[in-house]
């Protein structure tokens, strides 16, 4: 539901005029430039973000029009990052399905903290990339799990599973280092 | 749900972390003047309306002019009421009924 209207703004402002389609691409730079590039490094450490972050901006002001609006915006524009670094890459679905978790602190170090959300910042630097990818689009950008399916080419079942999971784990470390 | 609050929370003061990628100006520069053909669909789009308004209005208007009916009607609505109009729509009234016969 975040960012509903915002599909409705982005398909009015591509069928008006310049001025209204570079104001509706400076919202876009504003809103997603941060998220873009966390989602980048994600996909690819080595990639350019700040290149990665034009080429896709550029890419939404010459295709604007041909947004269609039963997706969410985000969907739209996260899909044109990934095959934008893939192609740039290289990469293939498979070198993306390594679902281990990064070396962060310890749970000694967790249990020293006094905020959740700092315990939470720990449980999400530790996720595996999958789980990061899942965890970033469902509670950071607020996707519907359909919407996260087809990002990640999963069915939207195992999705679910894993925002289940992934609540389950906070919980527990919440929970268990109180 | 608490632990949704707290993941959302958290990615936000993440995402403040990192690095606030490129400045909008060098965006701005590399816009192509694409955008402008926009303007050329909304204009295209324009006339197609404008053609099926026009097209359709013909058909109310000429259309019916077939028929003396019609031609009545076309008198009632672009006049004034006359004591004339009474004695034709009268007239009018045995070829209605003929039409539902049919």
């Amino acid at each position: 539901m975040k960012r509903y209207w915002e599909r409705w703004k982005i398909f009015l402002s591509a069928r008006s005029n310049p001025q209204t389609r570079e104001r509706a691409l400076r919202y876009v730079w504003e809103e997603y430039c941060r998220p873009l590039a966390w989602y980048i490094r994600s996909l690819d450490p080595q990639a350019g973000v700040e290149d990665v972050i034009q080429e896709v901006l550029i890419r939404v002001w010459e295709h604007m029009a041909d947004y269609d609006p039963a997706w969410a915006f985000s969907t739209w524009i996260y899909t044109i990052t990934r095959n934008l670094v893939w192609k740039n890459t290289g990469t293939i679905w498979q070198e993306l399905d390594e679902n281990t978790p990064a070396a962060g602190p310890d749970i000694a170090e967790v249990v020293q903290m006094k905020s959740d959300n700092q315990k939470a910042g720990v449980y999400l630097e530790r996720l595996g990339n999958t789980d990061s990818r899942i965890a970033f689009f469902r509670f950071s950008e607020g996707l519907t799990y359909q919407d996260i399916a087809v990002l990640l080419d999963m069915p939207v079942g195992t999705v679910k599973y894993r925002v289940h999971a992934i609540r389950k784990g906070l919980k527990k470390l919440l929970g268990g280092t109180k | 749900m608490k632990s949704d609050r707290i993941l959302q929370d958290t990615w936000r003061e993440k995402l403040q972390s990192v690095s606030a990628g490129p400045a909008w100006e060098s965006v701005s520069e590399r816009l192509t003047p694409q955008g402008r053909a926009t303007w050329r669909t909304w204009m295209v789009n324009g006339l197609v309306y404008l053609a099926v308004v026009v097209l359709t209005a013909g058909l109310f208007v000429a259309a019916p002019r077939e028929s003396s009916v019609a031609r009545l009607w076309v008198k009632v609505l672009s006049r004034t009421p006359a004591p004339g109009d009474e004695a034709l729509l009268q007239k009018s009234i045995p070829y209605m009924y003929k039409r539902r016969e049919l």
